[in-house]
């Protein structure tokens, strides 16, 4: 139980001791046991689980607070390994260095990731030059720009919506670059392809 | 129809049943689509593309409910709307005197849910003390128990209950069985709106509901009892509330919206139609939900949602 919850119930639990001390032992005859406020229902704290009449928004959060935790700290291991260009793909393979820069320049959102995102646009356009597929390599992009420096920066306290909101953008943009870029393009791709797929991989893992 | 739908349309025709007041039907919204797959690209290409494909990312739409429970109906009543799995609570209820007496009187309950209220029916239970200092806890006292029902989206509220179903101990309370249905009425809407929301229930009952001169007659009959409470402001509703026998009214007070805390203070028999003029009574409660998710949205969150078209 939270401490919030321990101490509203100490709350409730002590104002409780001192009425019923002040009481007298139940009495008979005069129906006594229900003739104050019930304690046979939650009639005592009814508004608690009545019909909410509040208002509602819809909005996108991580399946559970443990997901969004383990986001978080896997945002900020794929952050460091990129900066220190240590970061290894699933299969062992570690991209070039200056992929890794690429990637982490763009991720991580800083000053330079208008200009990185620029250069990795064109990386992955550059033999994939369809109208679609530069939309989409756009479209990517510009989501998962400074994608891992909101998931470092989420509060476990909140829904955290606009981290969750951008990593669902930058997987949907990101399968939509795949399903418009071409066969030539996916059969031999650019580095940055694979080191994106592999981040991507690890902040969707469950 | 759906699974769930089937669920909570018959649910709903128990909760009718059972409580035997009210003829409401409801036509339960029940609408499911599959996606059309899109036809296949060429195979080498298609794989080529699975293989770089990532899963959907963890997340999951949500309605953030900016809760704000309708004021409670009663005072001497039972409530219409209940607990399902997962809550608790505890309340103390104090009287500053007894009926025809100047002795005061208190009791302890602690209750539990199991159901979810919102897509079919729950049971609440509650074990009720009504002892306190000169015999120990619970010596005297009863379970009650209830099934109950609400519609947020018609802002209904249906339950069925027996009160002191098990008594032991020498309890003068008896055995109550009764049924009830309720309505929320959003007068003006805005959740710092004063004079909002009017809570309304009604409902039949054996036992205590009967009126005064019923149970000293010993007659087998069924009572009306019923009650409104309206919002003041967010943290404090008036309720009135007549019990089958006497007229009781107070104020209902939820001082932290977030911490699940009620306090309400009123009189009994302000009618002087059962024992021998009013009488103060008063009780506190503490409710919660273990499985509650306790995150919210920030205040960018917040601003992002507004702002948004």
């Amino acid at each position: 139980m939270r401490s919030s919850s321990l101490r509203s119930l100490s709350l409730v639990l002590a104002v409780g001791g001192v009425l019923i001390p002040a009481a007298a032992a139940a009495q008979t005859g005069n129906q006594s046991d229900v003739t104050g406020i019930p304690i046979t229902t939650s009639s005592v704290v009814s508004p608690v689980f009545s019909v909410s009449v509040g208002g509602a928004v819809r909005v996108i959060t991580f399946v559970t607070p443990q997901v969004a935790q383990s986001y978080q700290q896997t945002s900020a291991r794929v952050n460091a390994e990129l900066a220190s260009q240590t970061f290894t793909e699933r299969s062992g393979v570690r991209p070039p260095p200056a992929t890794q820069n690429l990637v982490y320049e763009v991720a991580a959102g800083g000053s330079t990731s208008a200009d990185a995102a620029n250069r990795l646009v064109a990386i992955l356009t550059s033999n994939n030059a369809s109208t679609a597929a530069i939309t989409d390599a756009q479209a990517f992009v510009e989501s998962f720009r400074g994608l891992l420096a909101k998931g470092i920066a989420m509060d476990p306290r909140f829904f955290n919506s606009l981290t969750a909101t951008q990593l669902a953008n930058a997987v949907a943009a990101y399968n939509a670059f795949v399903d418009s870029s071409t066969e030539a393009f996916l059969a031999a791709p650019p580095p940055e392809l694979g080191t994106i797929r592999s981040v991507l991989l690890q902040l969707t893992a469950r | 129809m759906t699974h769930a739908s089937r669920a909570r349309v018959a649910a709903r025709a128990l909760c009718v049943a059972l409580v035997a007041l009210c003829g409401a039907a409801y036509i339960a919204p029940a609408s499911a689509q599959s996606p059309r797959p899109a036809p296949p690209a060429n195979p080498r290409l298609d794989s080529l593309r699975r293989l770089y494909r990532v899963p959907p990312a963890p997340v999951r739409p949500i309605v953030v409910a900016t809760f704000l429970g309708a004021p409670g109906s009663s005072l001497g009543s039972p409530s219409v709307s209940g607990v399902g799995t997962g809550d608790y609570f505890v309340g103390a209820g104090y009287q500053e005197r007894t009926r025809f007496s100047d002795r005061p009187d208190g009791g302890v309950g602690i209750g539990a849910g199991l159901g979810d209220p919102e897509a079919g029916i729950a049971l609440e239970s509650t074990l009720s003390s009504y002892s306190s200092i000169r015999h120990s806890f619970a010596s005297i006292g009863g379970f009650s128990f209830k099934l109950h029902h609400r519609d947020p989206q018609h802002l209904m509220l249906y339950a069925a209950g027996v009160e002191n179903a098990i008594s032991w101990g020498g309890s003068d309370a008896g055995t109550s069985v009764y049924g009830m249905v309720g309505h929320i009425f959003v007068l003006r809407p805005g959740d710092n709106t004063s004079l909002g929301v009017l809570s309304g229930s009604v409902g039949i009952g054996s036992g205590r509901f009967r009126s005064q001169s019923a149970v000293l007659d010993h007659r087998s009959t069924v009572g009306v009892f019923g009650g409104l409470g309206v919002r003041l402001v967010p943290a404090v509703a008036l309720a009135a509330d007549w019990t089958g026998q006497d007229l009781d009214a107070g104020v209902t007070i939820t001082p932290f919206p977030d911490r699940g805390i009620v306090g309400s203070l009123g009189f009994a028999d302000l009618t002087h139609s059962a024992g021998n003029g009013a009488r103060f009574i008063m009780s506190i409660g503490y409710g919660f939900n273990a499985r509650r998710d306790n995150r919210r949205l920030s205040p960018e969150d917040l601003n992002a949602v507004f702002k948004s078209p």
